[in-house]
């Protein structure tokens, strides 16, 4: 416990006593009687208002880059790593992925573009794509969404692109430990690419999530833990219903909760530990709400017309969150992380959380304050750029129309 | 029938069928652009006896009207050249009687035109009148279109001699093999949606759903025969009209064009915007027949898909082809009776799941095909099969089988794509989630066709083709516009090009720098 500060001071202070206790103290902190509460560091965050993918974005990026005190000496002569957002193929009539529910390859090219202007030495654009396909790569991934991949390779002098849902190029997986306390998993093996990177950057895309409520940067990483190893995010990851396969970490208590509203959120902020991220874009030009993809019942796309860069990816998440109208600090029984899970879909004893009433997700900002790795706290965080009262764009009233009528 | 002697059978009943139409200076057969004209009063007739009548006087007006002279002015300028008109519905004699005098001056105005007539038969009657009235009638052939015993087809072609008859079937199994120099078929009204606008949460892999009538024409057309889709288009836009026109061209085949009553009635009265739709549909139709080519290139396919003629389970055969098609793996048919060496070696893969159990001759052929190198997925009747997972690799000398457990059509054609590289697809199509392409030719001397519809209202941007080999050039071409030279990028080894917009159809023509198989 941090000097001079009670347990219920820490909670007011963190706003946990807030909305209806949404992360239970001795839940955030597993190991809290034995460390010390670190001190969440902030950053600046940069917002900016883009109205289309069609404004030149690298001048954007430039300008945002010097709003966060720049990162040149950071990145010169360095090898960049971008773990970008991609997930399923559906689409919106008249919509790309890109628009909606992947980030932008606009976004990209242009990131790509402005690192290679401040002298990275080399750039590699990471996902994991969940094909069998023997001889599949990332770029055929792109390619399935329309993107200009030589134009991307092209924006700047050395571009690689790397599959990481495998060893990829490498001859073995790195073990990255959770360097914060860990909630669930001590350890992640990951593609190489993440950990021969001088400099990490998550770029996500601000959206709504089924089960999570939000998913931004820090739920972006979900994807660098490989199938390779894994061989079922689902089950291994979000339901803890078999255990990770022999030879990579296993959890610290296989008898913790099972609810995925509970465990997730703990999981996303292990693999944030263990991989820590130098840069979080958050691409909010266009979106979408109700989901994570147009598969997800009662999805819609929007126009918010905001991109957001920082460099603590637990403080850009937050203005994010607040830029998308939404309580960074909210509980589990608040939007956005009061869900809803269609029964059709879900493992049933996913639908009645155990220690709670309703369905539910944790906040994963707090719980990623809650152990070091940045303040989910609006006062101590520096907003550069457009404030976010000038950004903000409603995701909540239509995310309020996912929930059947009589159950919200 | 093997497929060799159809075709044979097929050549010779053409050759008789095009003699009688050339006598009349008439299109052939394999030129028949159709359409429903139906009208007069046995067609009002008919619909208040099926509960179809429309409620709208103005429309019943106008269908009454139907087969005054001034309607044929309305194909002036369009290719469609053949007219399916309402002519035995087994109705009322004295409307039988009045519907066929009307279409008897009609047809003789049509002739002038050079345009064929061919008689809608509704219901079954007496086969040996319907002849006898349709030869005095001079029509230049029947269409059956409905519910019809075997007895009545055997018995009308038998009437009319060498007269056109053609039967709308509901089963495209029964046709697959079989001679005729027009199959028409009862398909589907051409379209695509999301699964969650049907309200179905879909998987964050699902494809949209598509309604298509490609992989049917493409399984029965052979180069000289034309397959016919009849389907009805519900509350149909002007591109939903171009679509029908397009799925059925791209592999062939012509859309029995059916417009919907009320712009039939907007057409009859001049109305400009209805005009303007048929200007649009007909300019689709341009497109397709200025592009007759494209039906001689032989199929295109490194995946051969053995079927059964004595199968069973027709269904599950179609389900198949459809499948695959969905998956975009060009695939070529291969009937079991004609499975040999010779008939594998052009391919990379076989789906024999059909054969279940395999006879000991095809076990061995198709063994030796994989000890080649190549893969063979078959029923779980080969050996070997899980008990848990859906199918099984086992290695051969050079190649592989896979044994299903249990095969679905969905899974297997899901799997092909995974289990074989690029190289041994051939064709690679990337971002075409609502699009289904159809890849032709590509042998020496011949282009390399891949045709691609899109089942969605909004337009598709940066498509991208890969395709096995060198090529020095790629041309798209679409109704909408001028053809245009797409850049070619050399990547592995393997050419692509990128489409920058696909509205609705569109063809790439690429020539080979060697060749590529």
């Amino acid at each position: 416990m941090r000097k001079g500060l009670t347990r219920r001071d820490w909670l007011a202070l963190s706003g946990l006593a807030v909305g209806a206790m949404a992360v239970r103290s001795t839940e955030a902190r597993p190991n809290e009687a034995a460390r010390a509460i670190p001190v969440a560091p902030t950053k600046p965050v940069s917002v900016a208002k883009v109205r289309s993918y069609d404004e030149d974005l690298t001048a954007q990026f430039r300008k945002m880059f010097d709003q966060i005190g720049g990162l040149d000496n950071q990145v010169k002569g360095k090898t960049v790593g971008i773990k970008i957002n991609l997930t399923g193929d559906g689409r919106f009539p008249g919509y790309t992925s890109g628009d909606t529910h992947w980030v932008h390859p606009r976004v990209v090219g242009a990131a790509v573009a402005a690192f290679g202007a401040i002298g990275a030495k080399r750039i590699r654009i990471l996902e994991s794509c969940e094909s069998r396909k023997r001889g599949y790569k990332l770029e055929d991934k792109l390619l399935q969404g329309g993107w200009d991949v030589n134009g991307i390779r092209n924006a700047a002098p050395l571009v690689e692109f790397e599959d990481t849902n495998n060893l990829g190029q490498a001859k073995q997986y790195s073990l990255l430990k959770v360097q914060s306390t860990a909630y669930v998993f001590p350890a992640f093996q990951v593609n190489h690419s993440y950990e021969d990177c001088d400099f990490f950057v998550s770029m996500g895309k601000m959206k709504n999530h089924e089960e999570m409520g939000l998913t931004i940067c820090i739920k972006n990483l979900f994807g660098i833990t490989p199938l390779g190893i894994y061989g079922n995010r689902e089950t291994v990851f979000h339901y803890g219903q078999v255990q990770a396969p022999s030879g990579a970490p296993v959890e610290l208590d296989a008898k913790s909760n099972r609810y995925e509203g509970w465990r997730l959120p703990r999981v996303l902020v292990d693999i944030l530990g263990a991989r820590p991220v130098d840069l979080a874009i958050a691409d909010g030009i266009v979106s979408m709400v109700g989901g994570e993809g147009p598969w997800v019942l009662g999805s819609k796309p929007v126009h918010p017309g905001i991109l957001i860069v920082g460099q603590n990816c637990v403080n850009t998440d937050t203005v994010a969150a607040a830029c998308m109208g939404y309580n960074p600090r909210a509980g589990r029984h608040e939007a956005p992380y009061r869900v809803y899970k269609n029964p059709k879909d879900h493992p049933p004893d996913q639908l009645q959380p155990g220690d709670e009433p309703f369905q539910y997700a944790d906040n994963m900002m707090l719980l990623a304050e809650a152990v070091g790795l940045g303040s989910a706290d609006l006062n101590k965080i520096d907003v550069r750029g457009v404030s976010i009262k000038e950004a903000m764009f409603e995701y909540e009233a239509f995310w309020k129309n996912q929930m059947p009528k009589g159950q919200s | 029938m093997p497929r060799s002697i159809a075709r044979l059978a097929l050549l010779l009943a053409f050759f008789f069928l095009s003699c009688t139409l050339y006598a009349a200076a008439l299109p052939v057969p394999e030129q028949l652009v159709p359409i429903r004209w139906t009208g007069g009063p046995l067609e009002l007739a008919w619909r208040t006896r099926t509960k179809t009548l429309p409620a709208d006087s103005t429309i019943r007006d106008a269908l009454a009207r139907w087969y005054e002279p001034a309607t044929l002015s309305l194909l002036e300028d369009s290719p469609v050249n053949c007219l399916l008109v309402t002519w035995s519905a087994l109705a009322d004699a004295a409307v039988e009687a009045e519907q066929q005098q009307l279409v008897k001056v009609y047809t003789q105005a049509a002739h002038k035109r050079s345009l064929a007539v061919l008689g809608l038969i509704y219901a079954a009657g007496d086969a040996s009148k319907i002849a006898a009235d349709a030869a005095k009638d001079s029509l230049d052939g029947l269409v059956l279109d409905g519910d019809f015993t075997p007895e009545f087809s055997a018995a009308l072609r038998k009437a009319v001699g060498s007269m056109l008859v053609i039967e709308i079937a509901k089963n495209a199994a029964a046709w697959r093999w079989k001679p005729a120099p027009i199959v028409a078929l009862k398909g589907l009204a051409p379209s695509g949606r999301n699964l969650s606008e049907m309200g179905i949460r879909g998987a964050p892999s699902s494809q949209p759903w598509i309604e298509s009538n490609l992989w049917l024409v493409r399984s029965l057309a052979f180069p000289s025969r034309r397959v016919w889709i009849s389907s009805q288009i519900e509350s149909p836009s002007a591109i939903d009209y171009a679509r029908a026109v397009a799925d059925a061209a791209a592999a062939g085949g012509r859309w029995i064009i059916s417009l919907d009553d009320a712009l039939r009635t907007k057409l009859r009265v001049r109305d400009a915007s209805a005009l303007e739709a048929w200007r649009r549909l007909s300019s689709y139709l341009k497109f397709a027949e200025s592009h007759a080519a494209w039906r001689l290139l032989s199929p295109y396919g490194n995946v051969g898909i053995v079927l059964d003629p004595a199968s069973t389970q027709p269904d599950v055969a179609d389900e198949y082809l459809k499948l695959v098609a969905r998956r975009q793996v060009p695939y070529q048919l291969v009937s079991r009776s004609e499975l040999n060496a010779a008939a594998l070696a052009k391919f990379r893969a076989i789906v024999a799941t059909e054969l279940d159990p395999p006879s000991a001759t095809e076990r061995k052929l198709l063994q030796d095909f994989a000890d080649k190198g190549e893969l063979v997925l078959a029923a779980p009747s080969w050996g070997g099969a899980p008990k848990t997972e859906p199918f099984v690799e086992l290695p051969t000398s050079k190649g592989t089988v896979v044994v299903y457990k249990d095969p679905d059509p969905d899974g297997v054609a899901r799997d092909l794509k995974e289990l074989l590289s690029d190289d041994d697809l051939g064709v690679v199509p990337f971002n075409v989630p609502s699009v289904i392409t159809f890849a032709s030719g590509g042998r020496p001397g011949e282009p390399l066709c891949v045709q691609l519809v899109n089942y969605f209202d909004h337009p598709v941007e940066a498509i991208t083709i890969r395709v096995a080999g060198k090529f020095s050039s790629a041309r798209m071409e679409t109704p909408e516009g001028a053809a245009v030279d797409l850049p070619l990028r050399d990547t592995d080894g393997r050419t692509e090009v990128t489409i920058p917009k696909l509205l609705l159809w569109g063809a790439v023509s690429m020539q080979s720098k060697e060749a590529t198989r």
